[in-house]
């Protein structure tokens, strides 16, 4: 059963097409196959990404051998998240703290994908500096292989309570992740794929 | 000129000595493409020191440019420790623009990316629009003589508001001009 969302988030993801989340979905699906045996064995690190706002912060999971070893958000000074503060200095932050968070490599590193649009060809102005801490979180944490978590693929795992939160958002997509990374195994049992 | 109420007038006041006698980095943002590398140029006490462009292969997926974008960036800096870093700031796009929405995105990954690299104390973002009007006669598009173009700006406005604005703590804004009383518009006025 679908989860209660806030209306603008839902009038939002009721824009896309189904054959554009389905094109999505797919590209998803098959980054997922292709890096399995890395989510299942390896090490992850899971971010739903933001530029860091009074309402958002960027948030984390590290997964290790297909487990949740660590959850949490980035914590960001408040006198960099008022009107005053410039993007600069947010992005900065988060790019430090990931540094000195997650010095190591990474097998494999999930985004939450942000989608530039939904229908016309143009990035929309809220998402712009979300789609710069991508920017930011790319560069700063180094991995063998990525994955573009689809919003559609975990929100089916929102529980019937859900509210939203960036720490519960991140610990979905997690979750999501490994189940879909078992799923991909097990189709590949079934089939005898090498 | 930039105008008092704008946001990179008041980065450029939060550090005209810097801007003005220090070292400066200017960059023009890109991810690596066919048609366009990341530009950059380095001034020191208002003079051009050195300038080019990264070398970043277009076939790689966008996640290693941007990895390799931030690297470079580095090395730039460990080479001329700045204290500011004049960047092409990127507009979101209003509704109709005639760009390459996947493109834009590019661009805004490759703007977040150099701003989250350690690196000089300040940092001042030129809109387009804003520096191309200011631009030189002598101005030539390009991926290097943009970083060139937006640096040189970015000092010249220095020496413009040294003289004329007093320094302003960084990030304050200038005071909005006062303003008359907005007439009431209603659906009784109109014919």
């Amino acid at each position: 059963m679908a989860a209660p969302v806030g209306d603008a988030s839902r009038q939002f993801m009721d824009r896309f097409s189904p054959a554009l989340i389905e094109e999505l979905c797919s590209v998803y699906r098959g980054q997922v196959h292709y890096v399995r045996d890395q989510i299942l064995h390896g090490k992850v690190l899971v971010m739903d990404p933001s530029a860091g706002s009074l309402s958002s912060l960027p948030a984390y999971a590290y997964m290790r051998k297909g487990k949740v070893e660590e959850s949490g958000v980035i914590e960001i000074p408040q006198d960099l998240l008022g009107k005053r503060a410039t993007i600069d200095k947010r992005l900065f932050w988060i790019g430090q703290s990931l540094r000195e968070k997650f010095p190591e490599k990474f097998d494999v590193l999930a985004v939450e994908y942000i989608h530039h649009t939904p229908m016309s060809n143009t990035v929309m102005p809220s998402f712009q500096h979300n789609i710069m801490s991508h920017g930011a979180i790319y560069a700063s944490i180094p991995a063998n292989h990525r994955v573009d978590m689809m919003p559609w693929a975990w929100h089916r795992n929102r529980p019937f309570d859900y509210i939203k939160s960036d720490l519960v958002d991140v610990q979905l997509m997690a979750k999501t992740l490994l189940e879909d990374a078992h799923n991909a195994l097990s189709q590949k049992a079934h089939r005898g794929n090498p | 000129m930039l105008g008092k109420d704008s946001q990179a007038y008041s980065q450029i006041q939060g550090c005209l000595l810097p801007l003005m006698s220090g070292v400066v980095v200017a960059v023009d943002p890109s991810v690596g493409s066919t048609s366009s590398q990341p530009g950059w140029a380095v001034y020191i006490q208002g003079e051009l020191r050195a300038s080019g462009t990264f070398s970043i292969n277009p076939e790689l997926p966008i996640w290693e440019r941007l990895r390799i974008l931030a690297y470079s960036m580095r090395k730039l800096y460990q080479e001329w420790d700045p204290d500011v870093l004049v960047y092409e700031d990127i507009l979101a796009q209003a509704k109709g623009g005639n760009r390459n929405a996947g493109g834009h995105a590019s661009l805004l990954k490759a703007v977040g990316a150099i701003l989250s690299i350690s690196g000089p104390d300040h940092c001042v973002g030129l809109y387009p629009i804003s520096w191309k009007r200011m631009a030189r006669t002598t101005y030539v598009k390009g991926d290097e003589n943009d970083a060139i173009e937006i640096g040189w700006i970015a000092i010249e406005e220095a020496k413009r508001i040294s003289e004329k604005d007093p320094p302003r703590s960084y990030g304050e804004k200038a005071k909005k001009r006062p303003t008359g009383p907005r007439k009431a518009r209603s659906g009784a006025d109109l014919p």
